[in-house]
């Protein structure tokens, strides 16, 4: 369960729903899991440095705008909590927390503290998809944490995800490559933030958020790359046979050999090009 | 250079006999070097390197932060900026590639990927080809993969035919669009059964720069019109001291 105390705490619906489904765990990982949180309120919004704690412990140490920090931590149930700069658990009451956030061994998870649709603070658990792509291929998620309405999130002018809002995200898989991102008011040509150029580099995950506020005119982009996700290429096939030797007592099956030599020929016939 | 080129009724014969070469092969146990000299560096790939994120510097990924006690549960891997994009890579391709020892110094090509999501290799066997999903020489990090030809169908002995001949010590230079050379030292040849062969480690870009070369070899086998084998050959970037990189 997640509780709210002082400020508004949304979970996006996908964290709720995969954490404990998860089937594609590393056996090996099993009892770490690796955490990032996100400082997503902008500055002025009376977070302008704080501290992170979970279950009672320090987690994040002096945390400002903008800034992602990333920890490993043993697989449990946390209850995270955001103290303005200085205070503790013991003497102050957090600005933000969420209560009995499970955190399974192997899953990559982000934290953001960030502002709701409607410019309250907010806490919001995202579960990342780490699972390996194909060579070539490149992940782009994008997630709304801003305090602003719904949008269109477009690639090289086209829309890739439609009428996205506050907390949730889209996933897409798509070629490793060069793109112009831009993000618009939903349904409108009306450009909020970009176009900007942006490289979705091979076997990464790029997570790009949506953050600060509208009203503000702050709204701005921050990103989160999870690397080497690849799973490689298939192979390399860098030969095509005429300069093989053959062993002398190859000779020995020259006359039953016979018999595969139409076969062969065809083959190579047709892989000539 | 010229090299034989067998008959196809030899050809033919071979089918039996590779048959029962390759046999032998697969007996001696999946992810064992069929021949290896010398030593790779170690790379990490997958969940282990999943947490990492690229633009933070090695200090963030040990030290605790401040006021986190050595008895804290939880560890700091990285700590950055998230306010900046990944923005796209503008450092130059490689365009050459010589290896002296075997008398080796040919343009490279851009590859990608086939239909079988194999990497392409250049057609024309006197070239080679850098794959464009790997890091690029002096890029800091990773794997810069290069392909080559061992011999082709009917263009007989390849820009790679003589990669088995390296050694460690061997220098290789690439040289790149803007002109840069970068000189690499050999650290290890290896030659792998095609199944075995750890293609996501070859191609991560994690880890130290490196530069990895690939062709076949080992015996052809007439039945799939494959090399049985994969040829790679590692060497790590040495500094104008003569140092090799950091093998971390």
């Amino acid at each position: 369960m997640i509780r709210l105390t002082r400020g508004r705490v949304g979970i996006a619906a996908a964290a709720l729903a995969l954490p404990l489904g998860l089937a594609a765990v590393p056996a090996q990982a099993a009892e770490m899991a690796t955490v990032s949180v996100l400082h997503a309120i902008p500055e002025g919004a009376g977070a302008d440095v704080v501290d992170v704690f979970a279950n009672g412990d320090l987690l994040i140490d002096n945390f400002t705008p903008g800034t992602l920090e990333t920890v490993e931590v043993p697989a449990g149930t946390y209850d995270l909590a955001v103290f303005g700069d200085g205070q503790t658990p013991d003497d102050a009451e957090p600005v933000l927390a969420a209560e009995a956030v499970e955190v399974p061994g192997g899953v990559n998870a982000t934290v953001t503290a960030n502002l709701d649709a409607d410019g309250a603070p907010a806490l919001n658990v995202f579960v990342n998809d780490i699972s390996t792509m194909a060579a070539g291929e490149a992940r782009l998620i994008v997630r709304h944490i801003a305090a602003a309405p719904a949008v269109d999130v477009l690639a090289d002018g086209t829309v890739i995800f439609a009428d996205v809002t506050n907390p949730n995200e889209g996933a897409v898989v798509v070629p490793a490559g060069d793109y112009e991102a831009s993000v618009n008011l939903a349904g409108t040509d009306t450009t909020v933030l970009g176009p900007a150029p942006v490289m979705l580099e091979e076997g990464t995950v790029t997570i790009a958020y949506a953050w600060g506020s509208a009203e503000e005119e702050n709204l701005a982009l921050a990103t989160q790359v999870i690397t080497d996700l690849s799973s490689g290429p298939e192979g390399v096939p860098a030969g095509g046979g005429s300069t093989t030797q053959l062993p002398v007592w190859a000779f020995g099956f020259a006359a039953l050999g016979a018999l595969a030599i139409a076969g062969a020929g065809a083959r190579l016939a047709a892989s000539r090009r | 250079m010229t090299r034989p080129r067998p008959a196809l009724l030899v050809l033919g014969a071979g089918a039996l006999a590779l048959g029962i070469g390759t046999v032998g092969i697969a007996m001696a146990g999946s992810g064992v070097h069929v021949e290896a000299v010398g030593t790779r560096p170690a790379v990490a790939t997958g969940a282990a390197a999943a947490g990492v994120v690229p633009g933070a510097t090695p200090s963030d990924a040990t030290a605790p932060a401040a006021g986190q006690d050595s008895a804290s549960p939880y560890r700091t891997l990285t700590r950055k900026d998230a306010t900046t994009l990944p923005r796209p890579d503008r450092t130059p391709r490689p365009t050459q590639i010589r290896i002296p020892t075997i008398d080796i110094s040919i343009a490279v090509d851009v590859v990608g990927l086939d239909d079988r999501n194999q990497v392409e290799v250049p057609y024309d066997v006197a070239r080679a080809g850098w794959y464009r999903f790997s890091a690029k020489p002096g890029s800091g990090t990773g794997s810069t993969v290069i392909v080559g030809h061992v011999d082709g169908v009917d263009q007989g002995a390849g820009a790679f035919y003589d990669l088995r001949q390296l050694r460690p010590g061997d220098t290789v230079t690439i040289t790149r669009a803007d002109d840069r050379r970068i000189t690499y030292e050999v650290v290890a040849r290896e030659t792998f059964a095609k199944s075995d062969v750890p293609l996501r480690e070859l191609f991560s870009r994690s880890g130290p720069e490196r530069l990895t070369l690939i062709t076949c070899g080992g015996p052809f086998d007439p039945a799939s019109l494959e090399y049985t084998d994969n040829i790679v050959v590692t060497a790590l970037p040495v500094d104008s001291d003569g140092n090799l990189g950091e093998t971390r």
